[in-house]
């Protein structure tokens, strides 16, 4: 255009004008200097040109993995032990952890943090699995790979799923990522969340057959883990929402039968045993030198490591140390202590403690009788001071890393699904619906290796008795809170209420709420009023 | 746009006229004394045809019969004479006080003060220097109404926030700093004394020609340039003590004990607790360490030191100057200091035909500067100092540094921290910039400009191996060196065409920018150094290799510009101005990567009018103006409209190492586009009799599409896109009164400014309608103190509202059930929606940190030699979360207001009773019990001078020598129970106003000179 208005325009004052135009027209092509502003990040990649690759695919799958790491002071593990009647809150003081608490004394709010940590945090490794899954089928990998990879996320969006039905009941069910207009979302029917879980956890079970991981890159998902957690998920689900005896059908069409075939191909096939000892699962100085991660008995482990480098507060979610440990370790340990100075919290029940009978070497391998083991005056009494704290996973002196923040830097794996808990479901499916005498091999093996050589095997055994060893075999490993609640209301009310000594060891269990807890008040506004609060809350 | 540009500009070349010419000349001389004036200025009206006098006041100049002629002279009223058939003019020009004549700096030129039409406030030379101030931006708190100009904190170098008209962003709301027409990052690097005049670019017709980047108002600041007439070397300088004004009542020993012994008592123990303070503790201490005492320093020392050499002639002028200047702070005895050397040059050459000028104006500086963590409830020292308890000491008897007596987490002994701490700051920085402009013909010029803004910084830390506690300890030596690099680019080219045609007078400039802005960041630590000691800290000397480490990024935005203005102007008494600029930048994506930001402004000088002149009384100047326009807010960090893949999202499997997981950073948005604000401005400038003025602005400024990260439910499973999704308002009003006045010897004036804003957000488009500041105090409990919510301020103070305390049980039972654990001598919180819980849906406003009202006011006297200046500052209606104290650490000390807690009922109904166990968390929950009022009115500055009488300089042969005693913060009148009541944050709206235990303004006392040779 300018330069049609210059042939109009330029008259006598030629040469003068020709200066002004020269400047005007360099100016307007510099305008059109498109590339100028075309700025793209150099140091990292764009959702456009990522997801192409083996590499990039795989880095997006441990994405997925990532969450089950995000283990700070709220996570599922130590809140449904604080909440159980294994332990209560703990911690330096009476105003530190209130959330948690508050949640052990059934007075919890939909305001408090720790519920919203909870659930952001399991929804994005939801996000995860379901970026992975949208992105897959168009990388450049090879059907196989694709294949294997799927089966891993599918698992994990169960497992994430499994936590958030059993924490928080109601919730929306994502499978995709949503579009800004899809962000209103309301709570799924209960029953196609459990549908979902079966199908992604059987879709695992399929695309994994066969799959095994060479010794570094153990703690990956095989065909065994999805088979232990349908089970795991369909006891529940029989428990909450049906008899209780096995003879519910979960949805997804997943019977008792099912799940104990599932658990019987686990104790058939997949070769995994129980540690003969017991104290090799936990980090222990007696055991250091063999104790052992992703073992045999590991059907699925949520790894840590001491080797982030990671070393700021704020990025702790971000590190792949476990940040639990140094929650329930003991507070101002001595010099000599092979305990890692941690925040007491957690502190185990007088109740738990007595429930060991004599001769049971569980017990000193799971709590720590802290006067008989540290001797007085060599710890800081933390609040709630029962004299007792998880062993299992408090933090050694010996594991401390080289780098990183030495507090959020812990190794020690979180067991999530344990051999042990195959043989103790099976047990309790098997005198449901199948042989009694099965179900007490299952029990006497569990059993005998906590007695050791004293123990005499039993030829029956109850459901009573199997939950009973339950208590013993996983205190304190997040599991106790969900078996009082599937054996109904007036048990874990009960349970529960064994603890509360009045005082500042005040426990009780919000009844209204049936065992689940408050969707965040946040998410309920967020999702504009789409979302309804929990009955109870 | 171009297209019109071009024509209009072609359309005016053929209106020139010709008239006949001859010689004129007379001499000016000064109403003030009755001397000849030198180097006054003789231009003939819309033209640059002009002269300047010699020294003796004489001039000459060829003029066209129908010519005027204006002479003016800063700092005098200008005259205009229409030459006729003159050959002889004489002019006496008068002090003008009113300024009215001056020329004001708009973007990309200037304006006669008179004719402007948008809302400019100026701060000169003059007035900057009256004050040892320490940053520019100091210049302009009470100085210029609607801006509001809060200290980060009283640390050597920190950072002033500057907020004009409001904060108008949930983003970055500082304004733009244009330096000699460069845009730079921020003006810490320049000496107070290098400043010529800053204008401050208020309303949106000002400020729209800057764009996309006015939104949050322009700073523009001209560096001094040469004057004409022989060399001057100046010197300017000060020295100063400086000193802590305040000090934080905490408890004593004796005191503490009694209280944290109460609490555990309240909390069913006894002294068998270890945390019992048993008497045999007490016993010898006294009142026990004064941390307060020990942490701050005497007299510490403060020096500014200004060499400058101005002269020039009709072909150069320059002007170059040396600066140095430095700071110690008040709190520590060598952690906390910042020093500056800088060197300024600046040059300006015409040639001998008048049509081309060329210059050149660059600025280096160096500074170093270290410091202490100045505002963290975590460790800062002064948090430090009034959590610690009074029991400890400082070093024990064998010399060791002293540790809390009991565990009190990250609070440790402040002294033995500052000891080991090593952490500073070098900072290289060259702003410069080169310029031609050539007249092409009559009335038009060309002018393009290169400017650069280059920095490099380097951040170095040390850590020696120590153990301040058992979480407080670094058992390795370690070296952290960042290198920061920032480059920028700036160049423009502008056309200007001026010219009058008979009594209308026009003025039209079109132009282009383009801006490119690097970043560039290098770093690499390790630890065990071979040698240890900070003098040894370098990478090379690191001992553990594998404990190398390094990183580094890029980064670089970019912007591009056509812009264009046109000022008209109709018997010097009509007047309008329309501008337009259209922007692109790289900040956002190919969808909406251009805007274009109008405006319109008219002004009336009413007082011009035949009809109205003799009408008005007293008044003789009454100007009315109008403005409307919009501007855009860009500076959002880069790339914020897509989602990068963040490498983050790491694992491990049994190889123990870390596995990189990638993730979409958050949820992209190519959608996202400017923030624009939309300013309306109504203003009246007026002058009665000749000593009495005022400036009068009411506004109104809605920025709409906030760029904001609104919060979205956490079931997407991802970070909230970046979208436009709100509106912020800000409305106010603005009055400028000034006087001045003199008999005989006495001369007086003063000036008084006063600023009114509303802040309240309209809109914000999330289902929620609410963005967190994430501002959270403590492990757990104090989440979100400050948040923006539709109806409210931004940044206010969200918790529950307290009434009261709880006298007996029975009170308790009877105020429902919102409280299960509330016993006797606890807060009574209001269940607002009377749920019976206490949940956020019970948070409130509290109160808000950006003040009602601001007023600033300026006296100054002078009698003979002497001169006598003083500036009150004052704010109403702003308050503080005094969140000073560990509230989860039960043996954190208190401060005295603590004494009057409740002991049983009907003690108080005020503050809460102590406990171990605050089962009702009365000092973790965020409520009204934190927060304060904070208004208040300071005595910033006072200051006696005296100069020698000319007398005894003509005899010296010296020009100017004046010194002067000076006082800073003489005097705070407030309510606020902390250190300091001002407690700004430039980097985030939303901690503004958190005390957690501020590093506060130091008291200053200063000597200084001013002389010229």
């Amino acid at each position: 255009m300018p330069i049609s208005l210059s042939k109009i325009f330029l008259t006598d004052k030629t040469k003068t004008m020709k200066k002004i135009i020269y400047i005007l027209l360099f100016a307007v092509t510099f305008m059109g200097c498109e590339d100028y502003l075309e700025k793209s990040p150099v140091t990292e990649q764009t959702e456009e040109s990522f997801y192409r690759t083996e590499d990039d695919m795989f880095r997006a799958l441990v994405s997925a993995y990532e969450p089950l790491q995000r283990n700070w002071g709220e996570s599922v593990q130590l809140t449904m032990d604080i909440v159980s009647d294994d332990a209560y809150g703990g911690g330096g003081s009476a105003t530190d952890g209130v959330s948690g608490k508050k949640a052990d004394r059934g007075i919890t709010t939909a305001s408090e943090g720790m519920w919203s940590a909870m659930w952001n945090d399991h929804y994005a490794g939801v996000y995860g699995a379901n970026v992975f899954l949208e992105k897959v089928d168009a990388s450049e990998i090879s059907e196989e790979l694709k294949t294997k990879l799927k089966g891993e996320a599918h698992f994990l969006r169960a497992y994430y799923y499994a936590n958030l039905v059993r924490v928080f009941e109601n919730i929306p069910l994502i499978t995709k990522t949503l579009a800004t207009s899809e962000y209103s979302q309301a709570a799924a029917p209960v029953a196609d969340v459990y549908a979902l879980i079966a199908s992604d956890l059987e879709t695992s079970i399929s695309y994994l057959e066969g799959v095994t991981y060479d010794n570094d890159q153990k703690g990956r998902v095989t065909e065994w883990a999805p088979r232990a957690l349908l089970a795991r998920m369909y006891l529940f689900y029989d428990g909450v929402y049906g008899s209780g005896d096995g003879s519910s059908t979960m949805p997804g069409d997943i019977t008792g039968a099912d799940a104990l075939y599932y658990l019987n191909e686990v104790i058939t096939n997949s070769g995994a045993d129980l540690l003969p000892d017991f104290g090799n699962l936990w980090g222990h100085s007696e055991f250091t030198n063999s104790w052992v991660e992703n073992s045999v008995e590991g059907v699925f482990e949520v790894q840590f490591s001491n080797q982030g480098e990671g070393w700021q507060w704020y990025n702790a979610p971000f590190d792949i140390g476990n940040k639990m440990v140094v929650f329930v370790g003991p507070r101002g340990t001595a010099a000599d202590s092979e305990y890692y100075s941690g925040w007491g919290f957690s502190p185990a029940t007088q109740q738990l403690y007595d429930a060991y009978q004599e001769g049971d070497l569980r017990r000193d391998f799971t709590l720590i009788d802290m006067v008989a083991e540290m001797g007085a005056g060599n710890f800081e009494e933390a609040d709630q001071y029962t004299g007792y704290l998880n062993k299992k996973y408090a933090g050694l002196k010996s594991q401390v890393p080289d780098v990183g923040q030495e507090q959020l830097n812990f190794p020690q794996n979180y067991i999530a699904i344990r051999y042990a808990d195959v043989l103790l479901m099976a047990a309790e499916l098997e005198v449901n619906l199948g042989s009694a005498a099965n179900a007490a091999v299952h029990y006497n093996k569990v059993r005998a290796r906590a007695f050791g050589t004293s123990y005499s095997p039993v030829a029956s055994v109850t459901l009573a008795q199997i939950f009973e060893e339950r208590k013993l075999e996983f205190a304190l490993e997040g599991i106790r809170y969900w078996d009082l609640l599937r054996q109904g209301m007036p048990v874990l009310e009960s349970a529960v209420q064994a603890t509360n000594l009045g005082g500042i060891y005040d426990s009780a269990v919000n009844s209204a709420a049936r065992g689940f807890w408050p969707i965040p008040s946040s998410e309920i506004a967020l999702s504009n009023f789409a979302l309804e609060q929990n009955v109870g809350y | 746009m171009k297209k019109t540009v071009l024509f209009l500009f072609l359309a005016f070349l053929c209106w020139n006229t010709f008239a006949q010419v001859h010689t004129v000349t007379g001499v000016v001389t000064s109403a003030e004394d009755g001397l000849p004036m030198p180097f006054a200025s003789v231009v003939l009206k819309g033209t640059t045809i002009g002269t300047s006098t010699d020294f003796d006041g004489n001039y000459s100049i060829e003029a066209a019969d129908d010519a005027i002629i204006v002479f003016s002279m800063v700092g005098f009223a200008s005259q205009e004479i229409t030459v006729g058939s003159q050959t002889a003019i004489n002019v006496i020009l008068a002090v003008d006080n009113m300024g009215l004549d001056e020329v004001v700096v708009i973007g990309y030129g200037v304006q006669k003060k008179s004719s402007v039409t948008g809302s400019i406030s100026s701060v000169k030379a003059e007035d900057i220097q009256k004050m040892p101030i320490q940053r520019a931006e100091q210049a302009l708190q009470g100085q210029v109404a609607g801006v509001q100009v809060t200290m980060d904190s009283g640390q050597p170098g920190a950072g002033l926030s500057v907020n004009i008209r409001g904060v108008g962003t949930t983003g970055n709301s500082q304004p733009l700093y244009i330096i000699d027409g460069n845009p730079v990052g921020d003006i810490s690097y320049l000496s107070s004394t290098d400043i010529g005049s800053m204008e401050v670019l208020k309303d949106a017709s000002a400020s729209a020609i800057y764009g996309a980047r006015g939104a949050n108002g322009v700073v523009i600041i001209t560096t001094k340039q040469g004057t004409k007439g022989g060399a001057k070397l100046s010197y300017d300088g000060y020295y100063g003590i400086q000193n802590a004004s305040r000090h934080m009542d905490v408890l004593n020993a004796t005191d503490y004990a009694m209280i944290i012994n109460e609490s555990l008592l309240n909390a069913g123990k006894d002294s068998s607790s270890p945390d019992w303070i048993q008497d045999e503790e007490l016993a010898g201490i006294g009142s026990g360490t004064d941390w307060q005492k020990k942490i701050f320093r005497n007299n510490a020392p403060i020096q500014s030191h200004t060499l400058s050499l101005n002269g020039g002639n009709d072909q150069i002028l320059y002007s170059t100057a040396l600066s140095y200047f430095s700071q110690d702070g008040i709190v520590s005895e060598d952690k906390s200091s910042y020093e500056r050397v800088n060197f300024r040059v600046k040059g300006d050459y015409t040639s001998y035909n008048k049509k081309l000028k060329v210059g050149t104006s660059i600025v280096y500086s160096h500074s170093t500067s270290q410091g202490v963590d100045p505002n963290n409830v975590y460790n800062s020292p002064l948090a430090q100092a009034i959590n610690i308890d009074p029991i400890s000491v400082v070093k024990d008897a064998d010399g060791n540094f002293g540790r809390p007596i009991r565990n009190m987490q990250e609070i440790v002994n402040p002294i033995a921290a500052m000891y080991y701490l090593n952490d500073e700051y070098k900072t290289d920085k060259i702003v410069g910039n080169l310029y031609a402009e050539y007249k092409v013909i009559d009335h038009v010029k060309v002018k393009t400009s290169l400017g650069i803004d280059y920095a490099y910084q380097w951040h170095d830390i040390y850590k020696p191996i120590y153990e301040l506690s058992t979480i407080t300890k670094n058992d390795k030596t370690r070296v952290e060196k960042t290198m920061d690099n920032w480059y920028s680019t700036n160049w423009e080219t502008t056309i200007n065409y001026n010219n009058t045609f008979g009594e209308h007078e026009l003025d039209v400039i079109a132009g282009t920018t383009a801006y490119t802005n690097n970043y560039e960041n290098l770093s690499g630590s390790g630890s065990e150094l071979i040698i240890g000691g900070k003098e040894y800290a370098y990478i090379d000397n690191v001992g553990n290799i594998e404990s190398k480490s390094a990183g580094g990024t890029f980064d670089s935005n970019s912007l591009l510009s056509l812009f264009g203005r046109a000022n008209y102007s109709y018997k010097d008494r009509y007047m309008a101005s329309v501008t337009v600029r259209r922007d692109g930048s790289s900040r956002f994506g190919p969808n909406n990567r251009y805007a274009t930001f109008p405006s319109v402004s008219t002004g009336w000088i009413m007082s011009e009018e035949d009809f109205l002149k003799d009408k008005l009384g007293p008044i003789t100047f009454i100007k009315i103006r109008a403005s409307w326009g919009q501007n855009g807010n860009e500076n959002i960090g880069n790339f914020r409209y897509l989602s990068s893949i963040a490498n983050n999202h790491n694992y491990n499997f049994n190889a123990g190492t870390v596995v990189n997981g990638s993730s979409p950073s958050k949820i992209a948005n190519p959608d996202l586009k400017w923030e624009t604000s939309e300013q309306t401005d109504i203003g009246l400038d007026l002058r009665l009799g000749s000593n009495f003025y005022m400036n009068l602005d009411y506004y109104d400024k809605r920025t709409k599409d906030l760029l904001i990260d609104a919060p979205i439910p956490g079931y997407i499973g991802n970070s909230a896109p970046t979208v436009n999704g709100g509106t912020v308002q800000n409305k106010g009003f603005e009055a400028l009164l000034g006087y001045n006045g003199h008999s005989n010897d006495f001369s007086y004036g003063g000036t008084l400014n006063f600023s009114a804003n509303k802040n309240e957000m309209l809109s914000i488009n999330n289902d929620e309608g609410i963005i967190y500041g994430d501002v959270n105090i403590g492990p757990s409990g104090m989440k979100n103190l400050t948040i923006a919510k539709v109806g409210q301020p931004i940044g206010y103070f969200w918790g529950w509202e307290t009434n009261g305390i709880y006298q007996n049980q029975a009170q308790i039972d009877n105020n429902g059930t919102h409280q299960p654990n509330a016993a006797p001598g606890d807060l009574i919180y209001v269940d607002q929606n009377e749920d019976g819980v206490m949940d956020d849906a019970d948070r409130i406003n509290l109160g808000d940190p950006h003040p009602d009202f601001t007023v600033g006011l300026n006296l100054n006297f002078a009698y003979k030699n002497f001169d006598l200046s003083m500036f009150w500052y004052g704010v109403v209606g702003n308050q503080i979360i005094d969140a000073t104290r560990r509230y989860d650490l039960p043996n954190a000390n208190y401060q005295t207001s603590v004494l009057d807690r409740w002991t049983g009922e009907g003690s108080t109904n005020k503050t809460p009773r102590v406990t171990f166990d605050d089962t009702n968390n009365n000092r973790g929950n965020f409520s009204d019990y934190m927060v304060e009022d904070a208004d208040y009115l300071r005595l910033k500055n006072v200051q006696l001078g005296y100069s020698l009488p000319k007398s005894v300089l003509n005899r010296l042969n010296i020009e100017r020598f004046r010194l002067y005693v000076s006082g800073d913060n003489l005097l705070t009148f407030t309510k606020y129970s902390g250190f300091e009541p001002e407690i700004g944050n430039t980097d985030n709206v939303f901690h503004t106003g958190i005390d957690q235990g501020i590093y506060p303004q130091a008291r200053v006392f200063t000597i200084g000179a001013n002389i010229t040779f």
